[in-house]
């Protein structure tokens, strides 16, 4: 049902790590944390890419870039770290409810183009898609982006592979000067560009080892797969839900049933978080809440070959 | 006085001490097979500093916002801090939702005080934050009763003071403490920070918001490749210790040579790590501190200035309390960080000291 997942070989952690230890280079932007972000940059085009430590600092560093508006729209189905992040930098979340598939396809209208008005959206949980972006760049709202399956056109987040289960780091995809010349000094870049005035720093670098382990597996957005469901839930209406497959059963009751058989013949099933206190108003989230399985997915194992790890040429 | 010759290899200020190959790729690979190396860098970490409990996080940074966030007495606005300290220190007050208010230093120890957070002290604050000096450290105990008279909790930054004791006691157990471990600090963990604390109920909600739990927390973790670093320079830092006097005491001897400028000295009679060194540039040297640290770059000697400027000088873009410090402002002329460190030999040092003769002409 789930393919296995890509495998980091340890010979090759070791020389990215033997790298590092010849250089002597151990964080403040080094010379893989470059090299990383030019790759980022590469792989997704755009004009640049700001490596940070994690998904959740390098979005709340999004949204101070931003301006860090009072109030953000965000759908009720987001994950918990863009709610941290609207949380950390102070902002208000405002709540809006998905549609009766589960899809954040109803508009923003103008009024909520508030001068100075944001919107997150994180189109691999809420089911956001370009027009739907496009409308709420239209009504004056900037656009963050978790995830990176919308066209280039607003700043957006790629999470990056880590250790095993281990904490994963991330880069942020923006093509505007401005606001990258931003984002690399609230996350203190030493050098990495001209000092820009910000309102605040945030400490948001990875280390050369991080940013190793994210070169070593793949930085290209390889979607999680699924082979079939299990029996039971064949025919049931389904959803990408983030690094998992949602299935929508009929009701609460029918959904707590399924589950605790899944559980007993070991599938990976897990039932949604709570929606945030905010959030309990929107009808087609709740009740998303209450009716999905979840099923854990497994990214497919690159196909491509892995080359042993090249330390990048030092410059000078 | 004529420039200096550039050397063929920058000379840091960062401490940047790399351990055995052989000890990091055994942790390394304890990491990469799933071992728990981030528990156990917890573990050790609250044993060598003789606490309870250790969290580690991404970063000191974050670390002391989410204690900050946690310790604050609500309802109150202000973060009490020196002025003379970590140049990012007002903006961890503003992530908090707090405004930095400034303190003195004791000009004495470079430190906050007692005397000097009693001095800055309103009803308005929320939290003491006392901050040790990069050489010594605060006066621990009188700090915690301050904090115990005025009812008023309190926090110590110690990422400068890892090794070191105050009243008898390891820094670390005083309470609630935050640490770093990025690569310039005693133990090198390419990134990540931590804290400590005796308060149990405060360890658990700092571990909810450290791994993502709580609705207001942040999954912060640490690298466990970091963890496994951190765990190999523990294993070596007595060694480490050994190197940090032997460039302490050169520098004492080489400086003692020349006149308008003295060694800070490290307290003596406790242990101490002798990590950084730093100099006091007196009335009778001959540049400004500004000027004699841009001279030391030109020659690819990296002096620093210490904490300068200090943050009550510095604009800021969110709201604060406005200081006047006129001891900060003295002292923020007058002191400088030296080369030193694991990759600073004892023959580097006399290179420095030969720079500062040949710059006090």
């Amino acid at each position: 049902m789930m393919r296995r997942p890509p495998t980091l070989h340890w010979e090759a952690v070791e020389e990215m790590v033997d790298g590092i230890l010849a250089r002597r280079i151990y964080t403040n932007h080094g010379p893989l944390a470059q090299a990383l972000e030019h790759a980022a940059a590469d792989r997704h085009g755009a004009r640049h890419a700001i490596a940070v430590t994690n998904p959740v600092i390098g979005l709340t560093m999004m949204l101070e870039a931003a301006g860090a508006p009072g109030t953000i729209l965000v759908s009720a189905l987001a994950p918990r770290r863009c709610l941290q992040a609207i949380s950390c930098t102070g902002a208000t979340p405002e709540f809006c409810d998905v549609d009766d598939l589960f899809h954040w396809r109803s508009r923003p209208t103008a009024a909520h183009g508030r001068p100075g008005g944001a919107i997150l959206l994180a189109p691999e949980y809420d089911g956001s898609d370009a027009a739907f972006a496009a409308s709420a760049a239209a009504c004056g709202l900037v656009c963050i982006v978790d995830g990176t399956t919308l066209p280039r056109a607003h700043p957006a987040l790629a999470i990056l592979p880590g250790l095993r289960d281990g904490p994963s780091s991330a880069c942020i995809l923006a093509d505007d000067d401005g606001f990258a010349a931003r984002l690399r000094n609230i996350r203190s870049s030493y050098g990495a560009g001209p000092p820009v005035p910000v309102r605040r720093t945030a400490n948001g670098r990875l280390s050369e080892v991080q940013a190793g382990l994210a070169l070593l597996q793949s930085i290209n957005p390889v979607r999680p797969c699924f082979d079939a469901l299990p029996p039971q839930l064949n025919g049931r209406p389904n959803r990408r839900f983030g690094p998992a497959m949602a299935v929508i059963m009929d009701g609460a009751a029918e959904r707590e049933a399924a589950l605790a058989a899944l559980l007993s013949e070991g599938h990976p099933a897990y039932r949604p978080s709570a929606l945030p206190e905010g959030a309990r108003s929107c009808r087609n989230a709740a009740d998303f809440a209450a009716r999905a399985i979840l099923l854990k997915t497994a990214t497919p194992t690159d196909s491509r070959p892995r080359s042993a790890f090249q330390a990048p040429a030092m410059a000078g | 006085m004529g420039a200096l010759v550039p050397l063929d290899r920058p000379l840091s200020t960062s401490n940047l001490v790399q351990p055995s190959r052989a000890s990091i790729m055994r942790y390394a690979r304890d990491a990469y097979d799933g071992a728990p190396v981030v528990a156990m860098l917890e573990s050790r970490l609250s044993r060598f500093h003789q606490t309870s409990h250790c969290i580690t996080l991404c970063s000191g940074f974050w670390a002391l916002v989410l204690a900050i966030r946690l310790l604050a007495r609500p309802g109150r606005p202000d973060l009490l801090m020196p002025s003379l300290t970590y140049r990012r220190m007002a903006d961890v007050a503003s992530w908090s939702g707090l405004h930095p208010r400034f303190c003195e230093v004791d000009p004495d120890s470079l430190a906050c005080s007692p005397a000097t957070m009693r001095a800055g002290f309103t009803s308005a604050v929320a939290l003491l934050l006392a901050v040790h000096p990069i050489v010594g450290c605060c006066d621990a105990p009188g700090l915690v009763a301050l904090s115990e008279e005025l009812g008023c909790p309190l926090l110590f930054d110690s990422v400068e003071s890892v090794f070191e004791h105050a009243g008898g006691k390891k820094v670390g157990s005083f309470g609630t403490e935050c640490f770093s471990l990025h690569a310039s600090k005693l133990l090198n963990g390419f990134e990540g920070g931590y804290v400590t604390t005796d308060d149990d109920a405060l360890a658990d909600r700092l571990r909810q918001q450290r791994d993502g739990a709580a609705p207001d927390g942040m999954d912060v973790r640490l690298e466990p490749l970091h963890a496994a670093m951190a765990l190999a320079g523990l294993d070596e830092l007595d060694d480490q210790l050994v190197r940090n006097q032997a460039c302490y005491e050169s520098y004492r001897s080489g400086v003692s040579t020349l006149s308008g400028i003295k060694v800070v000295p490290f307290p003596e009679g406790s242990p101490t790590s002798h990590k950084t060194i730093v100099v006091e540039l007196t009335d009778d040297w001959p540049l400004s501190r500004d000027t004699t640290v841009m001279r030391l770059n030109e020659a690819n000697i990296l002096a620093r200035a210490y904490y300068h400027p200090p943050l009550h000088a510095r604009p800021m873009a969110y709201a604060h309390r406005a200081a006047t410090l006129p001891v900060t402002d003295r002292l923020g002329l007058r002191f400088m960080l030296l080369p030193c460190g694991h990759h600073v030999s004892l023959d580097d040092v006399r290179t420095v000291i030969g720079a500062l003769r040949a710059l006090a002409g």
